[in-house]
Order: structure tokens, then C-alpha cells, then sequence
């Protein structure tokens, strides 16, 4: 009795303390904190505030080219523009469903958001992105999307309460897999670290020998039911179910020809089985799926010496159509 | 699971109240399966090998103490000290001696069945291995000494060998402190609480506000020196040299803290060692538990001083080296090691031949800038990946132009890996120079730490506050609070002493 009559006093002391702390946090470094790791929450909570549909996506919605664009609009924008839904973007460069579904959870239920529509980025499946460097970055950031007060959220960000791995253990998470997880074709494109090795190019120094490993390593692989990036996009369709919230998954389209120049029909026929299958299980699943999976040719995508889903212009405006055409 | 990570906080509430709550009887199997869950949660097969070390050193000391001839006695010291020994050897050095995996993955191809062999060595360092081991060794000479008795019961000993708050970054405890103090019967009274929370809140400030916050400024500077002009080169290492302690200090202080809220007291590991006068000053400050062990089990065996004037000299640095290659399987290690072991060497000398005493203000002054210049150079060896690396630094600092030749031949002979960016620059490439950046709101936590340790000297932070007055401890808990909660460093950093 004695000592709880020590220890109470000091635990509401504590209590009141970090109360206050809160509050001078919030006065003070928290606007940096978000700015610096979390910028995303500050768009969500802008644009769910003011939007019919909130348009998610990392960097494919407003990447554009300034020597050859004469059109900067996203891709969102475009889409804003042609209907008479208010559609916002939440947006930024990297991240993707794992972040997605966080904020597609805060949506509070009376909000004005009825529809929401989701990049489905093939690429992010692939653990060349799963174990990415950015990866950590981005799992801290989420921290901040959890319902506490904002000096908690910070506290746990200290704690390293988020799904922090060394770099070093990604990298051979990542490895491990271009090793040993095995695709459906006979030796010596049967795992990623052995297709690398055929030398359809020369050696390294040849600039398409690297861009052709670079196609393997981000779109040659197989999609498991215990695949991090499946888990999160099942995650946001149950969240919407939960929600009522309208939702539409639009498969960005990836630069086919340019795969099956450097590296073999084999690869374009696996991204498309990988895509059949996850278009399938989300039009099962009542979600409305946007296929501009083989929409582009080559001359759409922005990139030369890396695969990614950076278009120009044209690009955006025929994604763009295709979306109004489903949103209309 | 770290001290600093969300699963402690949950950990440690739940063990410490169960521990008050159950029989004291029972409360050693609740320590014993709290500190393998604790252990286990970093690589469910390291307990194997703490397993391991536990039943060697429970069998080898209970023969030791059975034994009747000296003879015998011998040969399970032997025993124990090749198996705890060996079992280092092959976790820690085995890749520095053979040169890296690279030397089996040169026999793959033509011997399959050596696969297994680099899988294992890629295994990693298993946690607080060189700290446990310490232990048991100790445990088993003084066992030979005759300074202790065995423990008989074997889930005991295991305890002693794990006991959670200790086990992964010391302090390096002694049987003979720590065993009686796990199975005393404690009492709960409110001193321990208070003592042990007040460790544990200023042990998070220091490890997570300070060593966490410099971390991520300092690092790309150790990657490539080459990149950073003179000054930031120099003022990442000052850092480093505060991130280490704020990093090691920290951890020590909530080992200390967590063990106190249980009724045990740990020993102090450190002493503000860098108000040190002398490097020998420095030692008697600075993982205190280690340089005890040192001095106890390798120092004195070699003869200490009380052998001739060479021989002293060579014991002492023997100490020193031997310290270095403690913290790791590198060159680096050796060099820092050796650094200290001279400058300790050139201190006694002096002292020796009654050249000059550290007496006054002024030369008191002198001794501790001359003390806190040769640690911080130290610890560039002990910082840098390779002495390569540390060679580029010491251009940097000092303003030299680094040389390809010589750098190529320092990685040579080290076998240290290549880094392209920079052998690239030292080639003549072009280029993108950067600069340190460090938000300047972290220098008020730094000024509070610098501004504690000055009235701490060579007392602990839970004493300190023990007499201010209620106002004042509280406006420092609060400061604390707020610091811990809203600066701790966001990015995810193990703790430096782990690797060791």
C-alpha cells in the first residue's frame, strides 16, 4: 500500500509530462519530422478532406519529361480534369500497397471518398523492390500513420518499432532469392542468378548486358500467396470492403517490347501469366481492375538505362483515358 | 531484442512484475526461461551455443573442484579454455585468419560438400559471444583458484552464464559478485525501483537521442573520407568519439538499471573516461569490467609487474593488443590497441623516471588535452573499416594529398575489400564533394549530456540526482522524457559493442 502510494503520484507526473511533451513536440519539430520522413500523410490529409476520389500512387502519376513534355500534368490530373468527380492524388516517389493500405485506413468513415483507385506497379511484387534500400525509409515513415499521438508515433520511431532490417540482411534476403527461388523454365533461366549469366550481351561492360540483368532481376519471378506486396494489396481490398469504398487496381504498364528485345519472349510470357493471375484474383475478389498492362510501346516510357514506370506525355494521357473510361 | 526496441518495453514490464509477484523460489526459472527468450530472440539457434558453454563450464568446473591432482585440475581448465576459446576462434577470427569465405569459395566448384562450410561461416557473429565467454572463463580459473566453489545445479549456472541484463554488452560480471545476488531472496522496496528506472530513463537518453542521432551523420564520412573536406573529416570523428560512449555508456546504464529493479547491482562500467588525465586514467574509466578481467586473467598470469623491466613492457602491450583483437577480427583493432598500449607505455615511463607528475591545474590541463587528443586518433583506427580506409582519414585531417600507391598497398597487405568510389577518386576520377549535415537542434541534448557528465565526474547519474531537490530531479526526468520520446534517433542502428 505504501508503495502504491509512492509510485501514483509519479505516474500521473509521467503521464502529465508527456502530455506536455506532446504538445511542445507538435509546436515545434513535428511539421520537419513529417516533412522529412512522412511528407505523404500531409498530402493524404489535404486531399481526403476534399476529394471524391483519392488516386494512390508513387512516382508513375507525375513524372514527367521537361525537355520533351508539353504537358506536365499527372496522370491524376488528367484523370481530375475529364470528370466531374474532385480526384486527389496522394502521392510520392517509392512507395507503394504497403504504404497505400495505411493511409486507405485512416479514411474516416464519414468522409466525402467514395472511390479510390490504387497503382498496381508489377515491379513492386519482385524482391528487387520488396528489399529495396528505400525500404526502411519507408517503413519508418508508416510509423507515423498510426493512430497515436504524435510524440508516441515518435517515440516508436526511436524504438525502431517498424519492420527495420539491416541493409545488409535485405541484400541477402534479395540474393537469396535471385539464387533459389526457382521460375518455371528448364536451366539456365530457371532462377534469376543463373538466367543473369547467359551472356546474350557480351560482358558487363556492355550498357544492354546491364539493362537486360536489370529486366531479369526486377520482373523474373513468381508470385507466392506469401508474398509481402500480394499480403498488402488483399489488405487494402479487405480495408475498402470494410470501408464501402469503391475501389479500382490500374496494372501500370511496363515496357514489354524493350524486355523482349534485351532479354527473350520467355520474360514478356511469365510478367504476363504473373499479371493474368493477379488480375484474376482481384476481379474475383469484386475489385474493378484497369489492365494498361501492354498499353505503351516502347517510346512511351521515359527511361533508357533502368526499368521503370516513368512515361512521357503520351503515355500518361493514354492511362489517363483508360481510367476515365472506367470512372465516367 | 534490444534494450531500445518496442519488444523490451514490453519484455522487461512483464518479467519484473512477475518476478515480484511469484515465490521467491520460483523466481530463478523465471529469470532462467526470461533470459533464454531474450537471447533466443535474436537467432533461435545461438542458444545452442550458449547451451553449449554453459554445460562445458558446468562440467569442466565441477571436475576441476572433484579433481585431487593439480595435474587434472589442469586439464579441465584446459578443457574449458579451448572449448570457450575455440568456440570464439571459429565465430569471430576464423574468416580474419583464413582471409575471408572467399578461400573455401575458391574450392566449390572442385569440392562440392565445402558449401556447407561458407554457409555456416556467413552465419555472423553470434550476439555478445566475446562477452559471455568472458565470463565463463573467469568463472572456470577462479574455480581453479580455488576462489570459488562450483554450482551444482546446472539450470543455476545456466542462469549465471545468461542472466538477461548483462548478457549481450556486459558488464562482464564475476561469479563471485553476481551468482549470490541472482538467488538472493530480494525485497521489493521503492529505493530499487526508483534507482533502476532513473538508470534505465538517462541510459535511453544517451544510446538513443545521442548515439543515434550521430550515427547516420557520421557514417558516410568513414565510407569514403575522401568526400568530406578537412574539418568535417576531424568533426566526425570528435562525434565518433561521443557516439561510441553515449552508445556503450548507454547500454551499460540500462543493463545496470533493468538488474537493479530485480535487486541485483551490477558493476559500474564507466567513469566519465574521457575527463581521463592519462591513458592509464582512461582504463580505469572505460569498460571497467573488461580492463578488470585484463588485468585479473591475463596481466597478472604474465607476471604483471613484478617481472623485469622487458618483460613488463612486453606484458603490457601483450594486454593491449590482445584487448584490441577482443573487439574484433581486423587490423584496426590491433593498431588501436597498440596506440593505447604505447601511450600507456611512454606514460609510465615518465612517471617512472620522476620526469614529471601530474600535479597542478596546468599540467592536470595538459595531461587530459594530450589524453582526449591520442583516444580520439585511436578511435579513428577503431572507426574505419580498414587501415586503408583510416590512412585516407588521417590525410583528410591533417591536410595531406592520400596517395593510390600507398592505399593500394595498405588494402594489399590487410586483404581489405576494394571500394570503387574511392579507388575510382584516387585514380584521378571526378568527384560530387559533400558536406556534413547535422540539424542543429541536436546540440541541446549534447549540451545537457555534457553539462550531466560534468557533475556526474566520476559519480552515476542515479546518485547525482539523488540529492537535488524533488523540483529539480523532476524538471531533469521531464527533460529527459521529452528528449527520449520526441528525438531519439529514427533510423535503425544496432548497437556498436554487439559486433563484439
Amino acid at each position: 500500500m505504501d508503495m502504491i502510494k509512492k509510485i501514483a503520484p509519479r505516474i500521473v507526473l509521467i503521464a502529465i509530462i508527456v502530455v506536455i511533451s506532446n504538445f511542445i513536440y507538435k509546436a515545434t519539430t513535428y511539421e520537419s519530422d513529417l516533412e522529412g520522413s512522412a511528407n505523404v500523410l500531409g498530402k493524404f490529409e489535404d486531399a481526403e478532406s476534399q476529394a471524391d476520389v483519392l488516386y494512390f500512387s508513387s512516382s508513375p502519376n507525375a513524372t514527367y519529361s521537361d525537355w520533351q513534355d508539353t504537358d506536365y500534368r499527372s496522370i491524376s490530373q488528367m484523370v481530375d480534369d475529364s470528370i466531374d468527380l474532385k480526384v486527389m492524388s496522394v502521392d510520392t516517389g517509392a512507395i507503394h500497397a504497403g504504404v497505400f493500405k495505411h493511409l486507405i485506413k485512416m479514411i474516416p468513415s464519414n468522409s466525402k471518398v467514395k472511390k479510390v483507385v490504387v497503382h498496381l506497379n508489377y515491379r513492386s511484387f519482385g524482391q528487387g523492390w520488396i528489399q529495396s534500400e528505400l525500404e526502411n525509409a519507408i517503413q519508418k515513415e508508416m510509423v507515423f500513420y498510426n493512430n497515436y499521438p504524435a510524440i508516441v508515433n515518435r517515440y516508436l520511431q526511436g524504438l525502431n518499432a517498424y519492420d527495420a532490417v539491416s541493409s545488409k540482411e535485405r541484400e541477402r534476403i534479395m540474393l537469396e532469392s535471385w539464387e533459389k527461388e526457382p521460375l518455371p523454365f528448364d536451366p539456365p533461366r530457371n532462377t534469376v542468378k543463373t538466367w543473369c549469366a547467359v551472356e546474350k550481351w557480351g560482358d558487363w561492360t556492355n550498357p544492354k548486358r546491364q539493362l537486360a540483368d536489370h529486366y531479369i532481376k526486377n520482373f523474373a519471378f513468381t508470385i507466392s500467396e506469401d508474398n509481402q506486396r500480394l499480403k498488402d494489396y488483399d489488405e487494402i481490398v479487405e480495408i475498402c470492403k470494410k470501408k464501402n469504398l469503391e475501389l479500382y487496381f490500374v496494372i501500370l504498364p511496363e515496357n514489354l517490347e524493350e524486355g523482349e528485345a534485351l532479354v527473350d519472349v520467355g520474360l514478356i510470357d511469365l510478367m504476363k501469366d504473373n499479371k493474368d493471375q493477379l488480375k484474376k484474383r482481384y476481379e474475383d475478389q469484386g475489385v474493378t481492375v484497369i489492365d494498361d498492362f501492354d498499353l505503351l510501346r516502347d517510346e512511351h516510357f521515359l527511361e533508357r538505362n533502368f526499368p521503370s514506370e516513368h512515361y512521357f506525355e503520351d503515355g500518361r494521357k493514354e492511362i489517363a483515358k483508360s481510367i476515365i473510361k472506367v470512372l465516367k | 531484442m534490444l534494450f531500445d526496441s518496442l519488444e523490451f518495453l514490453l519484455f522487461l514490464p512483464a518479467v519484473i512484475l512477475l518476478y515480484w509477484i511469484i515465490p521467491h523460489k520460483f523466481r530463478w526459472l523465471l529469470l532462467l526461461a526470461a533470459s533464454y527468450f531474450f537471447y533466443g530472440s535474436w537467432k533461435a539457434e545461438f542458444l545452442v551455443l550458449i547451451m553449449y558453454s554453459t554445460i562445458v563450464d558446468y562440467i569442466a568446473a565441477i571436475q576441476i573442484d572433484k579433481a585431487v591432482s593439480q595435474f587434472k585440475k589442469k586439464a579441465w581448465l584446459i578443457v574449458s579454455l579451448c572449448s570457450n576459446f575455440g568456440v570464439l576462434f571459429i565465430f569471430k577470427y576464423f574468416n580474419f585468419f583464413i582471409g575471408s569465405r572467399s578461400f573455401f569459395q575458391k574450392f566449390e566448384g572442385a569440392h562440392p560438400k565445402v558449401e556447407w562450410l561458407t554457409s555456416f561461416l556467413e552465419y555472423g557473429i553470434p550476439v555478445g559471444i566475446s562477452f559471455y565467454t568472458f565470463q565463463t572463463v573467469a568463472y572456470t580459473i577462479d574455480v581453479y583458484q580455488g576462489k570459488v566453489k562450483p554450482e551444482r545445479n546446472i539450470g543455476k549456472f545456466a542462469l549465471f552464464v545468461s542472466y538477461f541484463p548483462q548478457l549481450v554488452a556486459g558488464p562482464i560480471e564475476r561469479f563471485s559478485k553476481l551468482h549470490h545476488q541472482i538467488f538472493k531472496k530480494h525485497t521489493l522496496d521503492y529505493d530499487k525501483l526508483q534507482k533502476g528506472f532513473r538508470l534505465i530513463l538517462y541510459g535511453m537518453f544517451i544510446k538513443m537521442v545521442i548515439a543515434d542521432n550521430i550515427a547516420p551523420i557520421i557514417d558516410p564520412v568513414f565510407d569514403n573520407p575522401l568526400l568530406y573536406s578537412q574539418g568535417d573529416n576531424t568533426i566526425s570523428l570528435l562525434l565518433f568519439s561521443i557516439q561510441i560512449y553515449a552508445d556503450f555508456h548507454g547500454y551499460s546504464l540500462i543493463a545496470i538499471g533493468v538488474a537493479k529493479l530485480m535487486g541485483v547491482n551490477l558493476m559500474d562500467n564507466f567513469r566519465t573516461p574521457y575527463f581521463a588525465f592519462s591513458i592509464k586514467d582512461f582504463w580505469s574509466r572505460w569498460h571497467i569490467s573488461l580492463s578488470n578481467w585484463f588485468r585479473d586473467y591475463l596481466y597478472i598470469p604474465l607476471g604483471g609487474n613484478k617481472v623485469s623491466y622487458l618483460r613488463w613492457v612486453a606484458n603490457i602491450l601483450i594486454v593491449f593488443i590482445v584487448s584490441g583483437i577482443w573487439h574484433g577480427a581486423n587490423f584496426t583493432f590491433i593498431i588501436w590497441g597498440a596506440i593505447h598500449g604505447l601511450m600507456y607505455l611512454s606514460e609510465q615511463m615518465v612517471v617512472r623516471a620522476k620526469i614529471l607528475e601530474l600535479k597542478g591545474a596546468f599540467l592536470k590541463g595538459l595531461g587530459f588535452i594530450k589524453t582526449l587528443i591520442v583516444i580520439n586518433l585511436a578511435w579513428l583506427f577503431f572507426r574505419s573499416d580498414s587501415v586503408a580506409k583510416a590512412y585516407l582519414s588521417i590525410c583528410k585531417m591533417f591536410g595531406a594529398e592520400p596517395t593510390n600507391e600507398t592505399y593500394l598497398s595498405i588494402r594489399d597487405v590487410e586483404h581489405a575489400k576494394s571500394h570503387e568510389a574511392i579507388e575510382g577518386i584516387l585514380a584521378g576520377g571526378s568527384f560530387e564533394a559533400k558536406t556534413l549535415v547535422f540539424n542543429s537542434i541536436y546540440l541541446i541534448p549534447l549540451l545537457f549530456l555534457i553539462g550531466m557528465e560534468l557533475l556526474i565526474q566520476q559519480k552515476r547519474f542515479d546518485g547525482v540526482v539523488d540529492k537535488f531537490p524533488f523540483w529539480l530531479r523532476w524538471i531533469i526526468y521531464g527533460l529527459l522524457i521529452y528528449f527520449v520520446m520526441a528525438m531519439s534517433g529514427a533510423d535503425f542502428y544496432q548497437f556498436i559493442y554487439f559486433q563484439f
